[in-house]
């Protein structure tokens, strides 16, 4: 289930708010956290029920390494637990994930003929691996408990982080869960919480998804884009990218709000970043927490360790690369992410050793800014030759109409028809310059949102103003345009026609 | 403070969206809930999601079914050779029983007077489930009232459909007649239906898909039994023209036997009721082998659907158990003829041995 979704607004989520609320007011503390986790199951096999055995098992292997630690008190332990639990874990990403893509490159480096399973992704399982790999990791390095059954269920499955992050940490959810004053309705975190989910929901839907009309067309075309079409493109996928994926973040932030749980924030105005490593504490801080804690650490405290020089400093190239090709690999299973990670890596590295000493002004936030639209249009090539051909066209000149030709994509959008259809009954010329002046004003309106407040400052700023009559009508008219956003009559051409 | 908000925020959206589906279920563009109001057209252009509500909530007494090629027909030209008020439910790639679930809808609906029958021979080899499911359309063909949200909140109701009613009834101008209709965004012609179509190279031995040839004939015990059901109806089952060069295609691969022998299934099974007539224009090579009529090898244009029309009206064509077999002899022939011969005329390079 998605939290765009009408479902999840006008059933899930009041019939979930209800009974955790009403069981939490009856007392039945165990019983809501049960129930807690019997809808959070419902929310992630809604889709796909068979997902629920791999979920269920990744769980019940990982509860049960952490009950080995808890019983075996030998001295190898830990360092078996910890072996056990990663073989586990990457295990189970290995075969879902990456499978597929292992093979395609065993077949293509040994001419060989190994058959591809074709598996389907399940839902979240990236997040809520990492998740449960944190815990056991933490528990072999005697820095967690072991918690009881349904307070790890709950940190697992609950359902606002489940598919889509953030990458919460078991110290920071199961306390919570165990705090039973968080079991009282709160006015002010619902209040919270409706404004975040309403916030996120606007930028997924209003934002995010119009401007993918333009992008998903961009790419599409990509044998004939010219140079500032492709930056155009690239720039609206970077928008397209933060909305999307921090509208969902805020939504879930906002879910948590309301059940009275903080959720990490996991993204703090990634684009107003003066440096490749600011830019990383605000963009899926979560992910960067995740991997600074489990990789960069202990790979930077080995380093240090060395006692020759040169391998002390080998350590400190070497470490920021690796932790962000293990980044692009874990967003996907293609080349295109590897070399993304690797372009992170040694803008990071770079950064670091300080070859790129600027201060913070203008210059660097433009650097970073052109270069994380740069990446963006990496990460969004779904192979090897889309990037390259992307690539190219980014940096060889040319110039040509295609701009014109992309953003006839935004057609589609309703809200685009019936002026669109009255300027090509009058002036159908005209809509050669309206659509790239549509363009022109979500490319604007995207800059403008992301130079102002996000969504927690908003919140803030809000808390502090009592609530303006201004901002709630706004809030009233976008959450109501984002709701009926959520459904479209779809075109359905006959495919041989 | 926050209560004030939180009363204010949820009133205030909840009041805004009950209005907005107050909009959608006062003007009802998908005729979900209601016939048309105030006076305005029926405008249905979006076949998938609009057939089930006309069904339900428009007048008729005969019902046209069938695939895109069906689509074209007019139905002031209906209306007139067969002195009927009648209503599309078409469904483009779908199965016959989609065709059938729009039938028995419209049995519960209104009185069934006639129906027109247009066959397709993938609708009728294929599954024996209505393919609903496989689209996003199901909220508003099935009787669950609480996904009509779906419906009653959507921004394309409300900013494309709604506008357009009043659009085409005060603004541009709407053929009612035409729904659904496709011809005028296309061409046709000789051009550009060899541009679409590339013979095989070789002649396949005659093939027998069994699975395809059951589904077929439980598809014709399926129609039978609404026929058997409803003997005051007059069913009209047109085998429309089919281009030449899909029976090229059909001859090339090796399927053109069995789909001869289904024809022949069906005609035999049709001559048992005497509330059926069968027309069969598939060796008419005036309608089949001038390609002139095709914007691909399967959809003609307009024109063939006015004539098919006028000639069913005129009771020409008929086909029976009697003459079934002689009819589709001659169509083999005119196959052979084309795929051994004459096809070099438009593709001087294709293989005729």
């Amino acid at each position: 289930m998605l939290f765009n979704s009408q479902i999840f607004i006008f059933l899930f989520l009041p019939l979930t708010l209800g009974g955790w609320y009403l069981l939490g007011h009856l007392k039945l503390y165990r019983v809501s956290q049960a129930f807690l986790v019997g809808m959070s199951l419902w929310f992630y096999g809604y889709f796909h029920p068979s997902y629920l055995l791999i979920i269920l098992g990744s769980m019940a292997g990982n509860y049960l390494i952490s009950l080995l630690l808890e019983k075996w008190k030998g001295k190898h332990a830990p360092k078996v637990c910890l072996a056990l639990g990663l073989a586990f874990n990457i295990g189970i990403l290995g075969y879902y994930k990456y499978y597929d893509f292992f093979v395609e490159n065993v077949n293509a480096l040994f001419k060989a003929d190994f058959t591809l399973k074709h598996i389907i992704l399940p839902l979240g399982i990236s997040f809520f691996t990492l998740q449960q790999l944190s815990y056991v990791i933490d528990r072999c390095w005697g820095t967690a408990p072991h918690y009881k059954l349904l307070d790890y269920l709950c940190f697992v499955t609950y359902f606002p982080q489940l598919i889509a992050g953030p990458i919460v940490l078991h110290s920071e959810m199961i306390p919570q869960f165990q705090d039973l004053e968080k079991r009282k309705f709160s006015a002010t975190d619902f209040a919270d919480g409706t404004i975040l989910f309403c916030l996120g929901l606007i930028k997924k839907v209003l934002l995010a998804d119009t401007l993918a009309l333009f992008v998903n067309e961009g790419f599409t075309k990509v044998w004939w884009l010219d140079m500032p079409t492709a930056w155009i493109v690239a720039l609206a996928y970077a928008f397209e990218l933060y909305f999307d994926f921090s509208g969902y973040c805020d939504m879930a932030l906002g879910i948590g709000k309301m059940f009275r749980f903080d959720l990490p924030v996991n993204f703090k105005s990634p684009y107003k970043s003066h440096s490749v490593t600011e830019y990383w504490q605000r963009w899926h801080y979560t992910l960067t927490r995740f991997l600074t804690t489990y990789l960069y650490m202990p790979l930077t405290m080995k380093g240090m360790r060395k006692k020759n020089k040169k391998v002390k400093k080998l350590y400190t190239v070497i470490t920021p690369l690796v932790v962000f090709l293990v980044s692009g690999i874990w967003h996907g299973a293609s080349w295109t992410f590897v070399l993304w990670g690797l372009f992170w890596g040694i803008a990071a590295v770079w950064a670091q050793r300080k070859f790129w000493k600027l201060k913070k002004n203008f210059a660097s936030w433009i650097c970073t800014f052109v270069f994380t639209v740069f990446a963006a249009a990496v990460f969004r090539s779904e192979t090897w030759l889309v990037m390259c051909r992307f690539l190219k066209a980014m940096f060889v000149p040319s110039l040509s109409k295609i701009l014109i030709e992309i953003s006839f994509a935004f057609e589609g959008l309703s809200e685009n028809y019936v002026w669109s259809r009255l300027l090509e009954q009058l002036r159908p010329g005209l809509l050669n310059v309206a659509y790239p002046a549509f363009l022109a004003f979500m490319l604007l309106i995207s800059a403008l949102i992301l130079r102002g407040k996000n969504a927690q400052e908003i919140l803030a700023e809000q808390k502090a103003k009592g609530y303006t009559g201004k901002f709630t009508v706004l809030l009233v008219l976008f959450t109501a345009w984002a709701i009926i956003s959520l459904n479209q009559v779809s075109t359905f051409l006959y495919f041989n026609f | 403070m926050e209560q004030k908000f939180l009363k204010r925020f949820y009133i205030g959206l909840f009041a805004i969206l009950a209005a907005l589906a107050a909009i959608v279920i006062l003007f009802d563009p998908f005729y979900h809930y209601h016939d048309t109001v105030f006076g305005l057209k029926h405008v249905l252009e979006d076949r998938d999601y609009q057939v089930a509500g006309t069904i339900d909530h428009f007048t008729y007494d005969a019902i046209l079914l069938g695939t895109s090629t069906a689509e074209n027909n007019d139905l002031a030209q209906f209306r007139a050779n067969f002195g009927c008020e009648p209503l599309k439910a078409i469904r483009a790639g779908g199965s016959n029983a989609d065709f059938l679930t729009y039938l028995d809808r419209a049995y519960k609906k209104q009185e069934i007077k006639k129906v027109f029958y247009f066959i397709d021979y993938v609708a009728l080899e294929g599954d024996l489930k209505p393919t609903f499911d496989r689209m996003d359309t199901d909220f508003i063909t099935n009787a669950n009232p609480f996904d009509d949200v779906k419906y009653l909140l959507n921004k394309d109701i409300l900013l494309k459909n709604i506008p357009l009613q009043f659009v085409y009834t005060y603004g541009l101008s709407y053929d009612e007649d035409n729904p659904y209709s496709w011809y005028q965004t296309k061409t046709f012609s000789t051009a550009a239906v060899t541009g679409r179509y590339f013979p095989r190279e070789e002649f396949c031995a005659e093939t027998f898909d069994q699975t395809t040839y059951d589904n077929f004939t439980a598809n014709i015990g399926l129609i039978s039994e609404r026929i058997t059901a409803h003997p005051e109806t007059e069913f009209y089952v047109i085998f429309s023209p089919i281009s030449i060069l899909w029976w090229d295609e059909a001859y090339r691969s090796g399927q053109i036997d069995q789909k001869i022998r289904e024809t022949q299934e069906f005609v035999k099974a049709m001559d048992a009721f005497s509330n059926v007539k069968v027309y069969y224009f598939q060796n008419d090579r005036e309608l089949a082998a001038n390609l002139d009529n095709y914007m691909d090898s399967v959809h003609f244009s307009y024109e063939v659907n006015r004539e098919i029309c006028d000639r069913i009206a005129r009771d020409e064509n008929r086909v029976t158990a009697a003459n079934c077999e002689a009819l589709t002899e001659d169509l083999y022939q005119m196959t052979e003829q084309f795929s051994r011969g004459d096809i070099l005329q438009y593709y001087p390079e294709a293989t005729i041995e």
